[in-house]
């Protein structure tokens, strides 16, 4: 059984979709650390969670259930809530700074 | 063990939870235009007076839910089902967990009712938002489904992630709570990566199912992926609890939230996310050959925190600072338990013991810093603690009694936790690590004795200010509660150790 999921996943198309999955999530982990704004590094989190929800529709694909569509419709929602709180907060910061640069808020230290 | 559909008898608690939450958003809609109506001043007495009437609502309808979830809890204990197709978990020993969450919930309304008051913070946002992150707590601990999982991991977070920057006005405030949500977003990316390969390899998202066709035996891609899997769910959970390496955000978090929700998300978002690593890790039956792998990150994880948590505490200045490098120390010695995999009912019985402890314990003294704020001066530092003793005697005292419990010095409840998890490595034959966490726990005998020390020996640089007066009952209230189960837990822990095996049996 598992054999044979296994070659299904990493057989024709799956080693495609997977790396695709890969590489967008790494983009989002790259965005998140190298790039020095507070927006930037929320946009990082967002296409992690896409590339996630990319990885479940495949999958839901495959088993031909819906788990996998359930949990992506569910991660939007979340994501949708952890943006309008991020937002909130980054508003907030930058009417009081007046800048949404990572520098400035690394001052709490060891 | 049996499956129903829905019963609401299982599910009192949580129901009685989303009407308490229902009813003070009611009360809060239709209440500032009341406030209008009567001419009541809308400037600070008026916010004071507000504040007071949110904290008597928030207080007496949780201490109905408390009872609510206790007697029903009792009721259903005899039963072990499963709900809603798979998604959650009731009856049994699941409500001493749910009862431990609810208590640090009261405890910090208590300690809120103060802060509230001498920082001018709107309660009633502050109350709801709270019972949210109860709610996702609550809901946490019962999950069977990695749908569910997330979805209660995320509002358990969300909440947090709010609360701690609801002071608007403090940069400090602002700057934490963007760490956090910023850290907290790049975990559940890794936690859900983690499970999206697991529902690959399996074709499911409910936990038994995934955990019982895993099959590590044979080395081939699947298997491949769904170790990779399991290794990015506990990162995941690992940033939640805030195992080294994954604890960065912990201290400056901790800094600059206020004090009673650091109080509250240091103890029960660590006891919620430790008991779904136990969930997810502790009911694997085998590894195959990679059993001593698992067991080894672990451990090497475990070892790594509490080495470094203890460490890096000693040269603190700033308590809260030092309680959140404790705290990570304490995270470090939960997760050691982990590492043996052996008699495995007792080890989870162990951790879950340690957790509640936990919270008694870090409520304590975290409340006696809510105790001494001031208006215009955060109680953070050690040189604030100077020679309080002299002042307020019995702040000092409970202080003393929450450090002696954290340090795991006998008559208190934190070495008798600090024994089960020994104990555990013994049993599992891991001598070295238990000698290294040993010496390590002796180290952190310095920096909590310290906090006595300069409380009680210490003459103070400037005078000390008198504390407000505003609403001191309830920190009173919640200090000497959170001391009695700290003392009580200790002395006698026979019946919490029962119930946390009860427990322990449910996440089987």
């Amino acid at each position: 059984m598992s054999n044979t999921i296994g070659d299904f996943i990493l057989g024709s198309g799956g080693i495609f979709t997977i790396s695709v999955v890969i590489i967008l999530f790494v983009i989002g982990v790259a965005t998140f650390m190298f790039r020095r704004t507070l927006l930037h590094m929320l946009m990082g989190v967002e296409l992690m969670l896409n590339a996630v929800n990319l990885n479940l529709i495949y999958f839901a694909r495959l088993h031909q259930n819906l788990e996998g569509q359930m949990l992506s419709l569910m991660i939007f929602v979340v994501a949708a809530c952890e943006v309008a709180v991020g937002i909130a907060i980054i508003v907030n910061l930058y009417k009081r700074t007046g800048t949404i640069g990572v520098e400035t808020y690394s001052e709490e230290r060891g | 063990m049996n499956e129903i559909f829905f019963d609401p008898n299982f599910m009192m608690g949580e129901i009685s939870l989303v009407a308490l939450i229902v009813i003070l958003t009611i009360i809060e809609a239709f209440r500032r235009p009341i406030f209008v109506l009567l001419n009541t001043p809308s400037n600070s007495t008026g916010l004071d007076r507000r504040n007071k009437q949110a904290s008597w609502f928030a207080g007496i309808g949780l201490i109905i839910v408390a009872v609510i979830f206790y007697v029903f809890g009792k009721a259903t204990a005899g039963e072990h089902i499963i709900l809603l197709n798979n998604s959650l978990t009731a009856g049994g020993g699941m409500y001493i967990g749910k009862l431990a969450l609810i208590g640090a919930a009261i405890l910090a309304v208590l300690m809120s009712a103060r802060y509230t008051l001498t920082q001018s913070i709107p309660a009633m946002d502050y109350y709801l938002l709270l019972l949210f992150s109860l709610l996702g707590a609550v809901t946490l601990i019962a999950a069977e489904n990695f749908l569910i999982i997330f979805l209660a991991l995320e509002m358990m977070s969300i909440p947090i992630y709010a609360l701690v920057g609801l002071k608007k006005f403090s940069t400090r405030a602002g700057e934490s709570a963007i760490k956090y949500l910023l850290l907290g977003g790049f975990s559940s990316g890794f936690l859900l990566l983690g499970i999206s390969f697991l529902y690959g390899t399996t074709g499911s998202l409910i936990v038994k199912d995934v955990i019982q066709s895993l099959n590590f035996i044979v080395f081939d891609a699947s298997a491949f992926l769904s170790a990779i899997g399991l290794i990015f769910v506990f990162i995941g959970l690992a940033f939640k609890v805030s195992l080294v390496p994954f604890h960065a955000w912990t201290p400056d978090v901790y800094e600059g939230a206020g004090t009673p929700i650091t109080a509250f998300m240091s103890v029960a978002v660590k006891l919620a996310a430790f008991a779904v690593i136990l969930k997810i890790f502790a009911s694997i039956d085998t590894f195959g050959e990679f059993d001593s792998v698992f067991s080894l990150i672990f451990m090497f994880f475990s070892l790594l925190t509490v080495i470094y948590g203890n460490s890096v505490a000693l040269v603190q200045q700033n308590v809260k600072r030092m309680l959140a490098y404790s705290s990570i120390a304490h995270a470090g010695y939960m997760g050691l338990a982990l590492a043996p995999m052996h008699h495995k009912i007792h080890t989870v019985q162990a951790v879950l013991f340690y957790g509640i402890g936990y919270i008694a314990m870090n409520m304590l003294a975290f409340g006696v810093l809510v105790y001494l704020t001031r208006k215009e001066k955060y109680c953070e530092t050690l040189n604030d603690l100077k020679g309080i003793a002299r002042k307020y005697p019995g702040a000092a005292a409970m202080m003393a009694i929450a450090m002696f419990s954290l340090a795991g010095l006998p008559p208190a409840v934190g070495f008798v936790g600090k024994v089960q998890i020994f104990i555990q490595l013994l049993e599992g034959h891991m001598y070295i690590t238990a000698v290294i966490a040993l010496l390590f726990s002796l180290v952190a005998l310095y920096f909590y004795i310290n906090v006595i020390v300069v409380m009680y020996m210490r003459e103070p640089e400037t005078e000390i200010t008198n504390i407000d007066k505003h609403s001191v009952g309830p920190v009173w209230i919640s200090l000497s509660l959170a001391a009695l189960f700290v003392l009580v837990l200790g002395i006698l822990p026979s019946p919490l150790l029962k119930w946390a095996l009860k427990w322990a049996e449910m996440l089987f």
